[in-house]
């Protein structure tokens, strides 16, 4: 929470006011306590806006109305005053995070979560279309998740209407990507508005992503007045729930169901009182915020105070004129604070000049692949970064708070840029780490690079974004195909090598192919006099029999299979058949327990030269046993390097903190780019082209049925 | 094989076009995605979905889709010019020996007919001429096309410098290969590429040499550029693109379901 600013009153309204929570162009909503020592959020209305010709009459009536809005499952109006020079409006104040924070910083919501949620919020919007009210607003940042149970804020009071539209567009048209096409196309708001605004909210919750995508908000606009919703694989396990959202999502009112009908048909018996319906950490992060309001001064110093100011409406409206509508502070106590924005202050307005909700967070981001071909490599990263921002948290010393925000690309190229998007357009990030695979670079390397968002990948090697867009793009890993020349100086150790074999299956993709050419054109380097046999399959050749065969029948004493995991595992299973005994390398893609598995035991004796260490490295020691601790496991591989690369924007971070404050995104980038970082791992220094400098490997080998770490593999431009 | 057309037997008309493509410097030219038509739509895919039942099965079937595919110099715009001769011999395909020396030999079993035309950017305005070729080669099927491109990938690694004739050597080659989706390789099912330098008969300064493939079902086109002196790169460049969109989208056309 932010501190009040020394224009800002100290009281409003029997309100001792304790901080910002928000602040937009319609005005400021401070944090009070009243005399009675509940806490409220207490929205003041500029006065500019309280000119409008009949802005007092409609914010009096529908205060009135809301006041009357009885319902478990929103925010209870406690006071207002219509009549002040500057309106303002209290209501009970709810300590957890939004349900946009909540789904931002830890994923998506189970479905069985995302039907209660559907339930207790179509009830709070059928109490309110029952009153002639609509909300007109329902959003993720609009939804608190409480202690007690999930609330629906903001009223629709005081938002403006059509008139205040024309003027102020950002103020009253609702949120892009929730607003319903008939509100996209100017006309005015309905209760089955409100219905559409909770599909693409519950949507929402489900994926984390919008059903009519991101980007401009003319594209968006464009895509709810034309477009089919996108529900996403997510929803696939519940068709029911998918049948449902897409008729909320109908594009002609008439066909939505109402608020009370859709309460009906989403059957759950658990109606989300208390927060078991939500995943752990959700339930950790309500814990933080309601703990956090214990920091907050009390009852007897807000008694005590003896420098009570008036409200700031009061020098020109006698108190007398004051009206409290269903004053209730008492009995509706709120356990909750929070840093969601409040009526009609949006989230994301002016995050650069208006004081944000709360002291700004420092957030890392985290885009990966958690649910598509690389899952368990982006996971992997995702905890790395936890364990080094857990342990950075841990810190005493600390000169501010980490958190972590993650987003699912699916590692699909489509996905990427909304993925980008979500984690940009949250103001309080400062740097990614991520993507995990290579498809879901190139896709976003530009909304980063305008951005200025430092974007910093462990995993994804390919040379093909040598030529893109790289403002913003760190890659802390040598360029994969490099592999083959390190690869050559591990055989050169080992001896015996003098005719390599190389197979590219080109079911893998291009960087494999890469690698293949680079390993054929260094061995020479390393093993002076060492030829080369090379061989290429094209995609879906399943029999690599003859192949093989054919490369043992040229002699080959080495082997150097690219492609996937299966294509090597045939591999092994065509050499192991063969009784072939000479040295078995793959590139890294393959290594994994895929591999293992298809092989059983045709796999012993491969190795692999990876830009990752092992499980079992010495080095990472510590960090192996945090994450045994955390998670219940031995890290995967990349969860090391991963751990690395938010230790090295945390050290940035620090450097910039104690040099000042908090630094801008390019800021950051700039420091990023500059000087030397000693992880767990290796040093990080960057290149020019911002690749990391050295080639640094480390080789793995299957012995007895698993894969074990060797150790470094020199750097072969060393060597 | 590194497609292109290579050496026509032995006679003056040996307009030597490796099937290598090529350009140049090898060691630092950039994984050719330089010819993707237009960075950054990844998303929409330009290849149509094959209609199988419109695979050739004679060689006279093969050679009826080969003429809807091959172009003739209006393709390239006005500076480009046919060469003499301007087609290659038919029936006869290139092949690079034990020695990286490429010799022609009879079609193999796996194609049903394959065409070399010649062009070039006659000499002046203070640059040398402009060698380039475009094949077309017609398989059976997908997977023999695969195979071709396989074999191309392999003479790469074991070629790195090739000679094309007497007095004509390819030095340094290196290659990609994306099928479609990878990088920027939303126009063909598959494009290979190779680069390196070439040096002619008359010597002097090494020129740039490319080899862009692309393929779609049974076709694969490819165009072979070779640098001239006083000649700029991205116009070399930009010609082979063209040159190759031009032929592959004939393929597609030819080929493809609905209207390609």
């Amino acid at each position: 929470m932010e501190q009040l600013h020394p224009s800002d009153p100290s009281r409003i309204g029997g309100h001792r006011l304790l901080g910002r929570l928000g602040a937009g162009g319609m005005g400021v909503v401070y944090l009070g306590r009243t005399d009675d020592g509940a806490l409220a959020a207490v929205k003041v209305i500029r006065a500019e806006y309280a000119e409008e010709a009949d802005f007092r009459a409609r914010f009096r009536r529908e205060a009135e109305i809301a006041a009357e809005v009885d319902t478990p499952w929103a925010v209870r109006i406690t006071g207002a005053d219509p009549d002040a020079r500057e309106p303002w409006l209290a209501t009970s104040f709810v300590a957890g995070p939004s349900l946009a924070e909540a789904v931002s910083a830890h994923g998506p919501l189970p479905l069985r979560a995302v039907r209660i949620l559907g339930k207790a919020l179509a009830k709070a919007l059928q109490v309110m279309h029952a009153q002639g009210l609509v909300h007109r607003d329902v959003k993720p940042g609009n939804v608190l998740l409480g202690m007690d149970r999930p609330r629906l804020i903001d009223f629709g009071i005081a938002r403006g209407g059509e008139h205040t539209a024309l003027t102020s567009a950002d103020a009253v048209l609702g949120t892009p990507g929730f607003i319903p096409p008939e509100q996209a196309e100017g006309r005015p708001a309905e209760p089955s508005g409100d219905v559409f605004s909770l599909g693409c909210l519950l949507a929402y919750a489900a994926t984390g992503r919008l059903p009519f995508g991101a980007g401009t908000v003319e594209a968006v606009l464009y895509r709810t007045v034309h477009d089919e919703p996108d529900l996403g694989p997510e929803l696939l396990a519940d068709p029911e729930l998918t049948g449902l959202l897409r008729t909320c999502l109908a594009k002609h009112p008439d066909v939505r169901p109402t608020a009370a009908g859709l309460d009906e048909a989403l059957t759950e018996d658990t109606p989300g009182e208390g927060t078991d319906w939500l995943p752990d950490p959700v339930v950790a992060t309500i814990a933080e915020r309601a703990a956090a309001l214990l920091a907050l001064p009390g009852i007897e110093e807000t008694v005590a105070d003896p420098k009570a100011a008036p409200a700031p409406g009061s020098t020109g409206a006698a108190p007398s004129r004051r009206r409290f509508l269903g004053f209730a502070a008492g009995a509706v106590l709120a356990i909750g604070g929070g840093t969601a924005t409040w009526l009609a202050l949006r989230e994301d307005d002016d995050p650069g000049g208006t004081p944000a909700a709360a002291p700004r967070a420092w957030v890392i981001g985290v885009q990966a692949d958690l649910s598509g071909p690389q899952k368990a490599a982006g996971l992997a990263q995702e905890r790395g970064v936890r364990l080094a921002v857990d342990a950075f948290n841990s810190r005493k010393d600390k000169p501010f708070t980490l958190t972590v925000a993650t987003a699912d690309d699916a590692g699909a190229a489509d996905r990427a840029p909304a993925a980008a998007t979500g984690l940009i357009s949250n103001p309080d990030v400062l740097a990614v780490i991520g993507p995990t695979g290579n498809a879901t670079v190139t896709p976003c390397l530009e909304l980063y690079g305008e951005a200025a968002l430092p974007l910093l990948t462990v995993s994804a090697l390919a040379s093909a974004f040598s030529v893109a867009d790289r403002r913003s793009f760190f890659q802390l890993g040598p360029i994969s195909f490099i592999q083959g020349s390190a690869l050559n100086k591990a055989l050169a150790r080992q001896q015996g090598v003098s005719r390599l074999g190389v197979l590219c299956d080109r079911d893998g993709d291009g960087e494999g192919w890469q690698a293949i050419l680079n390993a054929s054109r260094t061995i020479a380097g390393f093993v002076p006099g060492a030829t080369v046999y090379p061989r290429v399959v094209p995609r879906g050749t399943q029999d690599l029999s003859p192949v093989v065969t054919d490369m043992l029948a040229h002699g080959v004493d080495a082997f150097f299979y690219s492609g996937t995991p299966q294509g090597a595992a045939r591999t092994a299973t065509v050499l192991a058949a063969a009784g072939y005994r000479g040295h078995r390398a793959a590139d890294y893609v393959s290594m994994g327990p895929d591999f293992l598995a298809a092989a059983g035991p045709a796999a012993e004796g491969w190795q692999f030269v990876a830009p990752y260490t092992g499980p079992e490295a010495p080095e990472t020691a510590e960090l192996a046993r945090a994450h045994q601790a955390a998670y219940g496991t031995a890290p995967d591989v990349w969860t090391a390097e991963a751990y690395d690369a938010a230790g090295l924007v945390i050290d940035r971070l620090v450097t910039a903190a104690r040099g000042g404050g908090r630094p801008a995104r390019a800021e950051l980038l700039t420091a990023l780019a500059q000087g030397t970082f000693r992880g767990l791992t290796k040093e990080y220094a960057f290149g020019e082209d911002r690749t990391v400098k050295g080639n640094t490997y480390f080789l793995h080998r299957v012995e007895g049925g698993r894969i074990r770490y060797v150790g470094p593999a020199a750097d072969p431009a060393a060597g | 094989m590194v497609m292109a057309g290579c050496t026509v037997g032995g006679t003056a008309e040996g307009e030597a076009t490796s099937r290598a493509p090529a350009a140049s410097a090898a060691s630092s030219a950039p994984p050719a995605t330089t010819a993707a038509p237009s960075p950054g739509a990844s998303a929409v895919s330009l290849v149509p979905e094959l209609d199988e039942s419109k695979q050739p099965k004679t060689a006279a079937e093969a050679r009826a889709l080969l003429d809807r595919i091959v172009i003739v110099e209006d393709a390239f715009g006005p500076d480009v010019v046919r060469r003499t001769p301007f087609e290659s011999r038919p029936g006869r395909w290139p092949v690079l020996d034990e020695k990286c020396v490429w010799q022609t030999s009879d079609l193999p079993q796996d194609v049903l007919a394959t065409n070399t035309r010649y062009f070039e950017v006659p000499a002046g305005n203070g640059h040398g001429r402009v060698r380039i070729n475009a094949t077309v080669t017609v398989h059976h099927n997908r997977a023999e096309s695969g195979w071709e491109t396989a074999r191309a990938m392999e003479e790469v690694v074991r070629c790195p410098d090739q000679k094309l004739r007497e007095g004509e050597d390819l030095k340094g080659l290196l290659g990609t290969a994306n099928h479609q989706g990878e990088q920027m390789n939303n126009w063909s099912e598959d494009a290979f590429s190779e680069f390196g330098t070439y040096v002619g008969p008359q010597g002097g300064e090494p020129q740039r040499y490319f080899w862009y493939q692309a393929q779609f079902g049974p076709v694969t086109v490819a165009i072979a550029g070779k640098g001239a002196e006083g000649f700029k790169q991205e116009t070399l460049t930009q010609l082979v693109v063209q040159g190759n969109s031009r032929m592959i989208a004939q393929a597609k056309q030819a080929l493809g379901k609905a209207a390609g």
